[in-house]
């Protein structure tokens, strides 16, 4: 069943299609997390793929909360506790490769 | 089964002469026992304490939780703030536990996680046990959600017998936590944090309500807010947040508040001090009263 992003779980794919399925997901993820914070945060035209979230105090606990629920509605990705580890929220591109991995993960 | 207050209230001759009015004069119609302090806190300090730790712990952390650590802190300095009023006695708490309350997205609900021995505990393991829960209750893997959902569906007037029925004899009877939904009463304080940017700024949150018998204090941190200070005979610009405490005129007054306040403010200014002075005796009586009855 195709999630609300349009991506489906992967079931058996042929290695390039395989390939070419995992770019389309990392340039996706990247640009939907992208604009869920953009669209979440005020003075979102300062806010990149390499902002950082912490740093600049655009994160906050409720928009944090409101990112674990949109990965998990958007790809299926549940983050468990250890996953709300500075590391992984600093900045969407890493957010994007926890989900990434995650999904890929999941699918293999 | 579990017994959150100590088995003896506090003695009248210890309590002072104008709580001990409230205590008896208010109610319906009485003199209302409210009383609020505003004060101000410099968001600044917390906030390059916050980004400091956010580089190497192994959890978010945020004022939320820091806020709940202080206020854990605060109660362990102020034991006189770590009691409730049953009846018209004024019973302390065992333990020094903190209750706040947290809003869901996509959910029309607030969720209350209770930390217990706050004083205790780290600011890691505050901000994971509050993580932890907030996730649960999204999953709607928390028990509590089912005990709610038991209760929304009973008729009205049944939920309102019960309702009113244990609140009347939770007001009369030091009674024990027996559920999970109830033990939220294991904590005299209600924490909220409304510090986000997207928030209006705030002057007072509930000023003038008559208190919960079991929540005798409310602490409540409004959205950040520019402010300009002399300094150096400059203008400068600096960062505040409104810190908002509503407390039981039954259990304490105006300058056991305002010290109350005072260490609050010291707490966030300086979160770093909260880390080396961790008080190990979670104590809720006051040492002068414990030494009072000791001697009696």
């Amino acid at each position: 069943m195709p999630s609300k992003s349009g991506w489906a779980k992967p079931t058996t794919v042929a290695p390039d299609a395989r390939i070419q399925q995992e770019k389309q997901l990392k340039s996706n993820v990247r640009q939907e997390l992208l604009g869920f914070v953009q669209a979440n945060t005020m003075n979102s035209e300062a806010i990149t793929m390499q902002t950082d979230l912490i740093e600049q105090e655009v994160l906050d606990s409720l928009l944090l909360m409101d990112l674990v629920l949109f990965v998990e509605q958007c790809w299926g990705v549940e983050l468990i506790g250890h996953d709300f580890s500075p590391s992984h929220f600093r900045t969407i591109g890493e957010l994007a490769q926890l989900v990434e991995q995650r999904w890929l993960k999941q699918s293999a | 089964m579990k017994w959150p207050l100590l088995p003896k209230p506090e003695r009248k001759s210890d309590t002072p002469f104008f709580n001990l009015l409230y205590l008896h004069a208010a109610g319906q119609g009485g003199p209302d026992p409210t009383i609020v302090w505003v004060s101000e806190v410099p968001w600044d300090p917390m906030q390059e304490y916050l980004k400091s730790n956010n580089r190497s712990a192994p959890v978010m952390l945020g004022t939320s939780h820091l806020l709940v650590q202080a206020v854990g802190h605060a109660l362990a300095l102020h034991p006189e703030f770590n009691r409730r009023v049953v009846g018209r006695r004024v019973y302390p708490f065992k333990e020094v536990n903190v209750c706040l309350a947290t809003r869901l997205p996509n959910q029309n609900e607030v969720n209350l996680v209770l930390i217990k021995d706050v004083e205790q505990k780290g600011l890691p393991e505050i901000a994971e046990a509050i993580w932890h829960n907030q996730l649960a209750y999204r999953r709607q893997i928390e028990p509590v959600i089912r005990d709610r959902n038991r209760l929304r569906r009973l008729p009205g007037w049944f939920f309102r017998t019960i309702i009113r029925g244990f609140q009347g004899v939770e007001n009369l009877f030091p009674l024990p936590i027996v559920g999970r939904i109830d033990r939220y009463r294991c904590s005299p304080v209600l924490v909220n944090d409304f510090s986000q940017k997207r928030f209006p700024n705030m002057r007072a949150y509930k000023p003038s309500r008559m208190p919960d018998e079991s929540k005798s204090l409310s602490v409540t941190l409004g959205p950040r807010e520019e402010k300009i200070v002399w300094h150096d005979d400059q203008p400068k610009p600096i960062q505040v947040a409104p810190l908002c405490v509503r407390a039981d005129h039954r259990i304490c007054d105006g300058f056991q508040l305002s010290r109350f306040v005072s260490t609050m403010i010291r707490l966030l200014g300086e979160p770093e001090a909260m880390e080396f002075q961790r008080p190990k005796n979670s104590s809720c009586e006051e040492p002068t009263q414990a030494a009072r009855r000791k001697s009696a």
